[in-house]
Parts: structure tokens; C-alpha cells; sequence
């Protein structure tokens, strides 16, 4: 379509009344062409100035949950796969209310100014007096701690021994709160020193924290094996 | 400065928001989403008619407004004016998906081009809405009317009045720019 064409369309455009074939041809040609993008403008401007025509309608409270929920790509609600209701168990005696935060540090464990920055979280943490210390326990060999501050929301898992999860693989720690654990981040052992995984998250929420072993290099979004590893987090 | 307790809203802001989204700010969002979802929804229940579609055009809208941030060009219009289009797009998108294979053809569910705007202007609520489409030629208002409150698209609504595309077009336009004298530029939204 030439130019002049175009620009008889651009009215319809604003108000969305054109076929889709002809929609791309204008926004195609708009791409290039400052003079249609300058009128548009004013008809866009025109053509919105009718949404007030419509009756208002207040959205319901819940849609606000969704939408803040799809555009936060960190504490994702899970729902544990079958083989999770040993961690479950271990959580269930303690009862806490369930909404939280969750830092993944799957963005955050690249490189080696993040490690430094965990390792002096932890540190922080091991001289607070104010830090609870957990010991986690179970399939696998090795000696993890995860050591946090209920009040501050900052903690770290400290983890050696571990043995190389395979090829492909890495440990992911979880939060878990109820029914729902929450992925803190992945890692992979290295031999001779420590692996710290900072989390920052409402730990007087969660009942536990576990580690399972997942596909890599990102983890999953759910559980997919039992824990391998679980400790309790609540004072109870 | 004095009222510096209530909070200063204006387009400036807006945009102040939408860099912020750019950048992932879920805070920014939060706001944003404040002071535009009664309006976006608004648009799409108008137009679907059906508070489920509605949410779930609403959530599209704002996940594209979240995604499309960074591409926002104040230079090419307001941040509100940017929403609602988006909304009355998606709204329109949705209604005309549902329109498909219907089970009725739509010529054969109303008797007449003058019950089809008549259906579409009953969707005018605002009375200063109202006033200003009544400003406009019957032709303006009709090709208006059909194309924002109707969700029609241009060809359609030649066909169903009988006259040229070219007309139509013609009457969008001039339809359009008379809209623009009377019908104050939306102010941006000061709720919240």
C-alpha cells in the first residue's frame, strides 16, 4: 500500500477497526514514517478519549492478585510432586500462615563478587547472636546449615560435602511453606570450599527448608524428586 | 511546597512510572496498575460483556503493558492514552474471537444497520460521552460508534450500511478530529 493509502487507514487503525492483514501493513509502514506516526498520535488521543463513555467498573481484588503475581518471576507458588510428602510431614506439625517472599538466586549465584557478597552474608549472620541456626539431614552426605535471621529476612545456606549431583544436575534449595514449596535458588558443589547460597525471604512463614536434586542448569519449577535434604526452620 | 501531601499525579509522573517498569520495577507496576485497572477494565466489560473475558482481557493488557514498557515513546502519546488503547485493542481482539462461527450470522440477529448502532451507542454511559458523539453527523457517530463501542471493523461496517469503504474511512476521520475539539484530552488518573 502506498502512503497516501496508509494514511486513510490510520482513523480505523486508532479505533481498531481494521482486518489484521491490513493492521500489519499500517504498523509496518509506521515503523518508517514519522508523518503517520505524528497523526496517529492525534487520532489515537481522540479515539481513547470514548473509553470514557463506557460505565466504570471496579476490577475485582483478586485479578490485582494475578496480574502483580505474573510479572513477579520470583517466589512462584509451586505445587509439590508426589514424592515431596516426607518434607511435607516434616513441615506439617508447625502451623504458619502462608505467604511470603522468596529471593531465587538463580540470577544472583554468577559470579564470583556474588559469591564474595554471600559469604560476608553468612558471615553477618554466624556473628549475629540474633541467627538461628538449621541443620539439614537426610539421604545425602555432608554437612549443610542454613543459618538465618528471622527478623532481618537475610539468610544463607552453608553447605560441604556434598557429592557431585552428576552430570546435568544440581541441588535446589526450597522453601517450604505448607503445601507449597518455593524455589531458593540451584547450585552445584565444589570440592574444598563451602557452597553459600544467600536467601532473603519472611522465614517465620516457612516450616522448612529442603534440597532435592533437579535437572540444570536452572532447576525446576516444582519439585520433581524427594528431598534429599530437609531441616526444620520454625521455632516449634 | 504546599499539599505536599497529596500525591502529585500528572502525565510526567506516569512516564516516570512506565521507565520504572522498563526496569522491572514491580513497585512502579503496582502503582501503575492502581491508577489504570478500573479503566481498562471498564473498556473491556463494555465491551465483552462477560466479567470472566474481562479479567482476563485486563491481565493480558497489563502483562503487555509490563512487557512494553521499555518500547513506551511519550513523543507518541500519553501513558494513559497508551493503555486504554491497548485495553480497547485487546477488548476488541476478544470480542470479535468470540464473534467467530457463531452459531447465528450476525445480519440475521438484528433486523436492521440502525439496531446495530443503537445496540453499540447503548454502551455509552458518560453523559459528556454522549453529548459529544451527538455533536457528530449521524454518518460520523454510526462509523464511530459501530467501530469503538461495537468492535467492527471498517469493512464490515461499509457493508452493513451499504456505502464505500472510502466513505467510512472518510467519516472515521472527520468524526474523529471533531471528537478531538469537544471531548477533553483524558486528564491522567489521580485515584490512588
Amino acid at each position: 500500500m502506498t502512503h497516501d493509502e496508509i494514511r486513510e487507514s490510520i482513523p480505523g487503525y486508532a479505533l481498531h477497526a481494521l482486518a489484521p492483514d491490513e493492521a500489519r501493513d499500517v504498523e509496518a509502514h509506521l515503523a518508517d514514517c514519522v508523518e503517520c506516526r505524528r497523526e496517529l498520535a492525534v487520532f489515537q488521543e481522540a479515539a481513547s478519549s470514548l473509553a470514557a463513555g463506557f460505565e466504570p467498573h471496579e476490577p475485582p481484588a483478586a485479578l490485582r492478585r494475578r496480574v502483580l503475581d505474573a510479572v513477579r518471576p520470583r517466589g512462584r507458588t509451586v505445587r509439590p510432586g508426589p514424592g515431596w510428602a516426607t518434607a511435607l510431614a516434616v513441615a506439617a506439625a508447625i502451623v504458619v500462615v502462608l505467604v511470603g517472599i522468596v529471593v531465587s538466586l538463580e540470577q544472583r549465584l554468577t559470579g564470583l563478587s556474588t559469591q564474595v557478597g554471600s559469604e560476608a552474608q553468612a558471615l553477618a549472620l554466624l556473628a549475629d547472636p540474633a541467627s538461628r541456626v538449621a541443620t539439614l539431614s537426610g539421604s545425602a552426605a555432608g554437612s549443610v546449615r542454613f543459618i538465618f535471621d528471622p527478623a532481618t529476612g537475610r539468610g544463607a545456606l552453608v553447605a560441604t560435602g556434598l557429592r557431585d549431583p552428576g552430570p546435568d544436575l544440581v541441588y535446589q534449595l526450597w522453601l517450604v511453606a505448607g503445601a507449597t514449596p518455593r524455589s531458593a535458588g540451584v547450585f552445584r558443589p565444589t570440592s574444598g570450599t563451602p557452597v553459600i547460597v544467600a536467601v532473603g525471604a519472611d522465614f517465620p512463614r516457612y516450616q522448612a527448608v529442603a534440597i532435592s536434586v533437579e535437572r540444570g542448569p536452572g532447576g525446576a519449577a516444582r519439585p520433581s524428586a524427594a528431598p534429599v535434604l530437609v531441616g526444620k526452620l520454625g521455632g516449634g | 511546597m504546599a499539599g505536599g501531601t497529596v500525591p502529585l499525579l500528572s502525565a510526567a509522573d506516569d512516564q516516570a512510572l512506565l521507565a520504572r517498569i522498563a526496569d522491572e520495577d514491580a513497585g512502579a507496576f503496582e502503582t501503575l496498575y492502581a491508577r489504570y485497572s478500573a479503566a481498562a477494565y471498564s473498556v473491556a466489560i463494555g465491551l465483552l460483556r462477560d466479567a470472566a473475558q474481562a479479567q482476563e482481557v485486563t491481565q493480558d493488557v497489563f502483562l503487555a503493558i509490563w512487557r512494553g514498557a521499555r518500547g513506551f515513546d511519550p513523543a507518541r502519546g500519553s501513558a494513559r492514552t497508551w493503555i486504554l488503547s491497548v485495553a480497547h485493542h485487546k477488548s476488541v481482539d476478544a470480542v470479535r474471537r468470540s464473534r467467530r462461527n457463531p452459531t447465528v450470522p450476525l445480519s440475521e440477529t438484528m433486523t436492521g444497520a440502525a439496531d446495530v448502532i443503537e445496540a453499540a451507542q447503548a454502551r455509552v454511559d458518560a453523559g459528556h460521552v454522549r453529548r459529544a458523539l451527538e455533536g457528530l453527523s449521524i454518518e460520523q457517530r454510526a462509523a464511530i460508534v459501530l467501530a469503538y463501542y461495537g468492535g467492527y471493523t471498517q469493512q464490515e461496517i461499509a457493508q452493513r450500511l451499504g456505502v464505500p469503504l472510502g466513505t467510512i474511512k472518510t467519516r472515521m476521520r472527520d468524526g474523529l478530529l471533531r471528537l478531538r475539539t469537544v471531548l477533553p484530552a483524558p486528564a491522567p488518573e489521580t485515584a490512588q
